[in-house]
């Protein structure tokens, strides 16, 4: 029996959710990352789950452009994260990003 | 067979998130992020693409797998990244974010907004084709969507640039 939908998508609600107060709440850099890696997961999850209620591939394929953003992204972060710690000297990583208040 | 897999996958995905947000290292983060990652190519194996797993599998755990090795070599006393500064704003907005968000899906979920499916008959005629539905995908990425595909190859590649001359810089700067 086929499980419907609305519960992929329930899931993938949770998750972005779980993702977005984590991006939010975490203070340190490195765990802000990965919670936005999270919630673009939880996308991905919503389009292939868009895809096969409309039994159209497309939102498969998207899917696969959504991975390659996620894929972009965490580089990214990765590099900024080592060029401040970097910056400030390696002894001491907490001191080095600072939200502006 | 799929409720057998969906529920369990799902309650791994929702506890892993959870530990994500709420661990108290980025080494143990990176760990469920690891997790995280492989169930969800679960589900999407039981939603019928296999290339968005196997996408997932190399892409998304490789990273996941590089965070840990960079927590582990960069920042090796503490195991501790680099901190923000948190404001009580923070918190009240995340806070009303989520809820905000919780009861927008439960809505779609009990309202029934998500509409019923009448197709599930040809896209499983696509899924049981021979090679699967790869040979489909590929097929659409190359006709349909050769743009979007070029485009993100560019963003990969700036991507990698990017992090390269990030890096890079910081290092002239201290030579």
């Amino acid at each position: 029996m086929m499980v419907p939908a609305s519960h992929y998508l329930l899931v993938s609600a949770v998750l972005f959710t779980v993702g977005i107060v984590g991006a939010i709440l975490r203070r340190d850099a490195l765990t802000a990352i990965m919670c936005v890696s999270v919630l673009l997961n939880a996308l991905t999850l919503t389009f292939v789950t868009i895809a096969r209620e409309l039994a159209s591939l497309d939102g498969q394929v998207i899917g696969l452009f959504l991975i390659a953003v996620i894929t972009a992204t965490m580089v990214t972060g990765l590099a900024i994260i080592i060029s401040a710690v970097k910056e400030d000297g390696a002894d001491k990583p907490e001191r080095s990003i600072r939200r502006e208040r | 067979m799929e409720q057998a897999l969906f529920y369990p996958l799902s309650a791994v995905i929702l506890v892993t998130a959870v530990c994500i947000v709420c661990g108290r290292k980025p080494l143990y983060s990176s760990l469920w992020l690891l997790v995280l990652t492989g169930s969800l190519a679960g589900l999407y194996l039981l939603l019928g693409a296999e290339l968005v797993a196997a996408m997932q599998m190399i892409c998304a755990s490789a990273l996941a797998l590089v965070i840990l090795i960079f927590v582990l070599t960069a920042f090796r006393e503490s195991h501790d990244g680099p901190k923000f500064s948190q404001q009580r704003w923070h918190v009240v907005t995340g806070i009303a974010l989520s809820f905000l968000i919780l009861a927008a899906a439960g809505f779609a979920f009990w309202g029934n907004i998500v509409p019923g499916s009448q197709a599930h008959q040809s896209l499983s005629s696509l899924v049981m084709q021979e090679s699967g539905n790869t040979h489909a995908v590929g097929a659409l990425l190359f006709r349909r969507y050769t743009f979007p595909m070029e485009v993100t190859a560019i963003l990969l590649l700036t991507a990698l640039i990017g992090a390269v001359t990030l890096v890079k810089k910081e290092h002239e700067g201290k030579g």
